[in-house]
């Protein structure tokens, strides 16, 4: 249904540092030219740990926010 | 009535690795007063009385709200130690201190302390690093502190952008558009903070149960919960 999200990198900012690459535990990122690509768009399981290390900002993860479709049975309410 | 001041020194963390030889001195220098439950030790804002270490009994450390409301900021039994900051900057004391039972305290004033420490570096190593200790713990509460506020606006915008989303799911419109999107420095910079703040606060958020990391999206779990975080309750 929807295309799967993935991480956002910017080529502009990276400097091919690595990092992300190293803190990727699926492994889904790697260098390639000297810049943070997702080689392994497959693996890639959104846990975010490659934004927070990027040293210049240059990887990011857009969210979607939303209410919960499914509330607990617990809740009041919805017909 | 109390215990050997050597023993009770020994028991304070950052004394308990020192030599008997500097142990000793301190002991030779301390001042063992005994009080009566509910009187008072010291007030906040004396100048400084020294370092005290319980020896018997329990004391409470306090501050008086403006409308006079006695706030305890902790108790401390045998052992324990109190005034430690202004014994090493000579400034008054920084709350004021009272007997939760009967209780005795060794007090070692500041001029003595300071002898000992010139003359023993590791007693002055031992300061130090008690001093650090407290520093690293105090950082911490100044971070939950500073989070506080950017939790309550984070959470607003959570909730504005799920109105959003809900809104324009009614209009049809299924497919997840980019533009609808945010990502965690979008979040700091509508917020006015840094990102690290943004992350610290989502994860909160989330092991509070009131939203949930889930792959791209940000569910939100417990609408009225994350309300009440908005409000600042
Ligand atoms: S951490 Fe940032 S700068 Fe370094 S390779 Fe990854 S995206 Fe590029």
């Amino acid at each position: 249904m929807n295309p799967r999200m993935l991480p956002e990198i910017n080529e502009a900012l990276c400097t091919g540092c690595g990092e992300c690459v190293s803190v990727c535990v699926p492994h889904a990122l790697a260098l390639t030219a000297g810049k943070a690509v997702m080689a392994r768009p497959d693996l890639c399981a959104y846990g975010g740990s490659c934004e927070p290390i990027c040293p210049v900002g240059a990887i990011q993860l857009p969210y979607q926010v939303l209410f919960d479709p499914h509330p607990a049975v617990s809740e009041r309410g919805r017909a | 009535m109390s215990r050997a001041p050597l023993a009770l020194l020994r028991r304070v963390p950052y004394f308990a690795g020192l030599p008997d030889a500097i142990l000793t001195a301190l002991s030779a220098v301390a001042i063992e007063r005994s009080y009566r439950r509910g009187e008072m030790i010291f007030l906040e804002g004396e100048p400084c009385a020294g370092l005290y270490v319980v020896a018997a009994g329990e004391i409470k450390i306090f501050k008086l709200s403006p409308q006079g409301r006695e706030q305890i900021l902790h108790r401390l039994g045998v052992g324990g130690t109190f005034n430690d900051v202004a014994v090493l900057d000579g400034g008054p004391n920084p709350a004021s201190a009272g007997a939760v039972s009967d209780a005795s305290c060794l007090v070692i004033v500041r001029s003595d302390m300071r002898r000992l420490a010139e003359t023993h570096p590791q007693l002055a190593w031992a300061l130090i690093e008690s001093i650090a200790h407290r520093a690293r713990i105090l950082v911490g509460m100044v971070e939950d502190l500073a989070l506080r506020p950017v939790k309550a606006r984070l959470a607003k915008l959570l909730l504005a952008e799920a109105v959003q989303a809900a809104a324009s799911q009614d209009a049809g419109d299924d497919a997840i558009d980019r533009s609808q999107m945010v990502t965690q420095a979008d979040m700091a910079a509508r917020l006015g903070t840094v990102r690290e703040m943004v992350g610290r606060a989502l994860r909160e958020l989330s092991e509070d149960g009131l939203i949930a990391m889930d792959r791209h999206r940000i569910v939100i779990q417990d609408r009225e919960g994350l309300v009440a975080v908005a409000e600042g309750s």
